[in-house]
């Protein structure tokens, strides 16, 4: 898997009907849906969110083992969702899906405060064989 | 004519104290004395990419400090980790809370591990607290290897 097929993927699972993702206004007004590939730059902080957010991180971290002629390798991929209003219960239903896709990932429930917004860390395995390279 | 092979454990007792035992030096030694300096003071974490900041321990970091960075500041999280080892009935536990407090009297370990509206997580415990990469990461591995001392040096005595 890489950034594009998860992302596609989560797009898919959380826009199915009922959609429940939310959106950055950005400075002209314009919404767009708040789904943000965290790579070099984190969400600029002019775009305002609303509703339910969800940042992944562009590069997995990678935890190679070696084979005979292969490399098996671990991929952990980070997906945060946000939940920017208090009153929302997009999260939940967020993680019930993302559960259900995902079964094998590690889930960080988070309350709010007024520090922290609602969130859940989802790190999300990832195996593949690959052939080394000669 | 007969082909026979036997597998046999026996004295359960010492194999569950050697585990036992191989749990209690990874979690004192190689958690305790050196994960968390490594997790707290010499790890550089990506803290937020175009926000340079002050630290309050400004003898230590007089310039403004950007990413990545570690943790320590004036190494009060790091210091205040409260840690405890059980080993009672079924259950073998080690445990670790940091319960330093901010200015107004909240733990803050937890948004330090986990970020707030206005900066990145640190997510320090990670490397024992996600199963599906334990294994693979430099704790999981130093707990192989002392659980496979252990049962050595308990083969090499039951030998004797």
């Amino acid at each position: 898997m890489n950034i594009a097929q998860l992302r596609e993927t989560i797009v898919e699972l959380l826009t199915a009907s009922p959609n429940l993702i939310g959106n950055y206004i950005l400075p002209n007004g314009q919404a767009i849906p708040a789904v943000y590939v965290v790579g070099q730059k984190s969400v600029p902080p002019e775009w305002k969110a609303e509703g339910l957010e969800v940042t992944m991180r562009q590069y997995p971290e990678l935890l190679p083992r070696a084979g005979v002629g292969i490399a098996n390798v671990l991929q952990q991929w980070e997906v945060v969702l946000m939940q920017y209003n208090p009153d929302g219960k997009q999260i939940a239903q967020a993680m019930d899906r993302m559960t259900r896709r995902f079964p094998d990932a590690t889930f960080r429930y988070l309350p709010g405060d007024d520090i922290a917004y609602e969130r859940c860390r989802i790190i999300i395995p990832d195996r593949e064989v690959r052939r080394l390279i000669r | 004519m007969f082909v026979i092979a036997k597998a046999k454990i026996v004295n359960a007792k010492k194999l569950e104290a050697a585990i036992t035992n191989a749990f209690k030096q990874w979690a004192d030694q190689d958690i305790n004395e050196e994960h968390w300096r490594y997790q707290f003071l010499e790890r550089e974490w990506d803290y937020d990419f175009d926000k340079p900041t002050i630290r309050e321990n400004r003898e230590k970091y007089p310039n403004p400090i950007t990413s990545p960075r570690n943790i320590e500041d004036w190494g009060i999280l790091y210091k205040s980790c409260k840690y405890n080892f059980s080993a009672t009935g079924k259950r073998i536990e080690a445990y670790w809370h940091w319960d330093a407090t901010n200015g107004s009297g909240q733990e803050y370990a937890y948004y330090v591990h986990y970020g707030t509206r206005f900066m990145d997580g640190r997510p320090f415990t990670d490397d024992i607290s996600i199963p599906s990469s334990f294994w693979q990461k430099e704790p999981g591995q130093l707990l192989k290897m002392r659980i496979q001392d252990n049962l050595e040096q308990l083969h090499a005595r039951s030998s004797q």
